[in-house]
């Protein structure tokens, strides 16, 4: 009945309830980008192991993360190739060395990957270079993100004079969105190329990603690979991934600093709606008042109130949602990750929505406090 | 043989107590009151002696420590709150000394929500038969803020008139007015509870409403010297 008018009210005082759309904005904007740096944060801890299509991880022991893995004998390779269950094995290289930038002469921290193109365990890094296999196993042929070339100092393909362990290196291929969450670049290459960038002997190798055959238990292949290889330890992929983000997210610190940023924006939020309404609504009581004498029910005011909830809501959805647009394609070309998964989207606007609700409660209890008889004082 | 119809506000017995610091005061006692169709009682009485009190429970804003309020056919002294609500809506009309229109609604959209609170159609041609009746229809499309104080009350009374209440309960109308908007409203009143057989209960000070009382009612001692 009175949603009209709540409507012209919102209208009428639009410089006010502006301050409560901008406020409602700017936390739901904070709110989602900082959770977007969070998923970022979170996907890019273990970018590099969840890009193999992998069952089982097979490690030295004991292992803390993946980054920081102990060099052992890849003897064990067809000795899990052997095993019952298992489909394919990949050997896996992974440390750190430094790049030279070519022509500058200056060095990067960079992450060097090496496993096996063709091994039949699927990973994803440069799918779309032609002929990966080939241009990866020539020697010093490296793939390297699109967003690091200038971090790197190379601007094209086969570019000479990069160095990686005092090796030389040319691209040839560039990765997408294959970023690391920490200060190292991350370089793929094949598990020989690898072994000499990072001069480790030529049968070390750090991991064993295992595909099961189709139909097989993973943790029943699990167990037998322990049987054979005792001294190696097997992870299943879930665990491994875990292994690795729990490290990380405890390590740095950034997990609790990231969702402390998210709790207060929204706590911010809560406020501005909070003040914006009660504070508004306070200024009206008399004329509530005055609605109610005259034969408002204390429904026909909330839904008035209800109403000018819902489009502050709205449109403070709509700014936010094009500012984090605008945001996500700023990040695009730098190392910052932003993920925004849709059920963390959703659910931030539903945490917002429901802080706009109980924001408006106090409002609401006022004004059916509100006694008709209030339109008779000044 | 026609029914009398109930006169559209009967109080019978009222009282009213307020308990304050230095004891309970003692505002309205055994008060008994009737206004009948096209009747202007007016009510004076200095600061403090229950005028305001009277129209609330006349209006039944307040409930009364004892006796009984009858709006035309309806006792509302012990109905729930929701019967006193409908009572309202159907019966009665309120204008406020400070007017109360919401300055984001046009003069007859505020006039309109007279109807929309009342719970009947709104009736845009009733509306503006009122506002021209009012003689503020030049200004229907303005807000609140752009138009005079003796306007603001006129919208107010369009706004407490257009649902056809039986009774309208004015609280100091005139005292935010001009003597030239007063005099205005004050023969706006005369005409309005003649012409529509609207029963008007005024509480004033202004002794330029007492020409058209058809009854001067004095509160006193929490009861009326008629």
């Amino acid at each position: 009945m009175l949603i009209r008018t709540g409507l012209a009210i919102l209208a009428h005082e639009r410089p006010k309830y502006a301050g409560a759309v901008l406020g409602t904005a700017i936390s739901l904007f904070l709110m989602l980008l900082l959770s977007g740096f969070y998923f970022g944060f979170r996907r890019d801890i273990t970018i590099v192991p969840d890009s193999f299509d992998a069952d089982l991880w097979v490690s030295s022991r004991p292992l803390l993360t993946f980054d920081f893995a102990a060099p052992f004998d890849d003897l064990a390779w067809t000795t899990a190739l052997s095993t019952p269950g298992v489909r394919a094995t990949t050997r896996v290289v992974a440390a750190f060395t430094r790049w030279r930038i070519p022509g500058a002469g200056g060095m990067e921290s960079v992450q060097v990957l090496g496993f096996d193109p063709d091994a039949g365990v699927r990973a994803a890094f440069g799918d779309d270079v032609p002929d990966l296999s080939s241009r990866m196993r020539a020697d010093g042929g490296v793939l390297i993100d699109w967003k690091d070339t200038r971090s790197l100092g190379v601007a094209r393909l086969d570019e000479f004079g990069a160095e990686v362990g005092g090796r030389s290196a040319r691209p040839v291929g560039w990765l997408k969105n294959r970023h690391l969450f920490n200060a190292a670049y991350l370089v793929v290459t094949d598990v020989d190329n690898a072994r000499r960038h990072l001069r480790l002997p030529a049968n070390a190798i750090h991991y064993l990603a295992v595909k099961c055959a189709p139909g097989a238990d993973p943790a029943a292949v699990a167990a037998a690979l322990r049987e054979r290889l005792p001294e190696l330890q097997v992870h299943e992929a879930a665990a491994f991934h875990d292994l690795t983000q729990d490290y990380w997210a405890d390590r740095t610190g950034i997990e609790p600093m990231l969702f402390l940023s998210m709790t207060l924006s929204s706590v911010v939020g809560f406020m501005t709606v909070f003040l914006t309404f009660f504070l508004l609504t306070s200024q009206k009581l008399s004329v509530f008042a005055a609605m109610k004498a005259l034969g408002a029910s204390t429904a026909d005011v909330g839904v008035l109130l209800w109403v000018q909830l819902a489009v502050v809501f709205a449109s403070a959805t709509a700014l936010a949602g094009a500012g984090l647009y605008a945001a996500v394609l700023a990040f695009a070309d730098t190392p910052i990750s932003v993920v925004l998964p849709p059920p963390v989207v959703a659910g931030g606007i539903g945490l917002m929505a429901l802080a706009c609700a109980f924001a408006c409660v106090p409002s609401l209890v006022k004004v059916a406090r509100t006694a008709p008889a209030e339109a008779f004082r000044t | 043989m026609n029914a009398v119809p109930a006169p559209p506000l009967h109080l019978c017995g009222i009282e009213k107590s307020f308990a304050e610091p230095s004891g309970t005061l003692r505002v309205l006692d055994g008060l008994d009151l009737t206004v009948q169709q096209s009747e202007i009682v007016v009510l004076q009485g200095p600061s403090g002696s229950g005028k305001t009190t009277l129209l609330q429970i006349a209006g039944g804003l307040l409930h009364a420590d004892a006796g009984t309020v009858r709006l035309c056919d309806t006792d509302i002294s012990s109905a729930s709150e929701a019967d006193r609500t409908a009572a309202r809506q159907r019966h009665l009309g309120f204008v406020f000394q400070h007017f109360h229109l919401l300055d984001a609604l046009t003069v007859e959209d505020n006039v309109a929500l007279g109807l929309r609170l009342k719970r009947q159609p709104v009736d845009r041609a009733r509306v503006a038969e009122v506002l021209d009746r009012l003689g503020i229809a030049s200004k229907a499309r303005k807000l609140p803020r752009d138009i005079s104080g003796g306007e603001k009350q006129r919208t107010a009374f369009a706004r407490a008139l257009v649902g056809r209440p039986d009774l309208l309960l004015a609280d100091e109308p005139t005292s935010q007015l001009d003597s030239h908007a007063t005099e205005a409203i004050t023969a706006l009143l005369a005409e309005i509870a003649r012409s529509w057989q609207v029963a008007v209960l005024v509480a004033t000070h202004d002794v330029r409403l007492h020409p058209i009382a058809n009854r001067l009612c004095r509160l006193s001692q929490g009861k009326i010297d008629a």
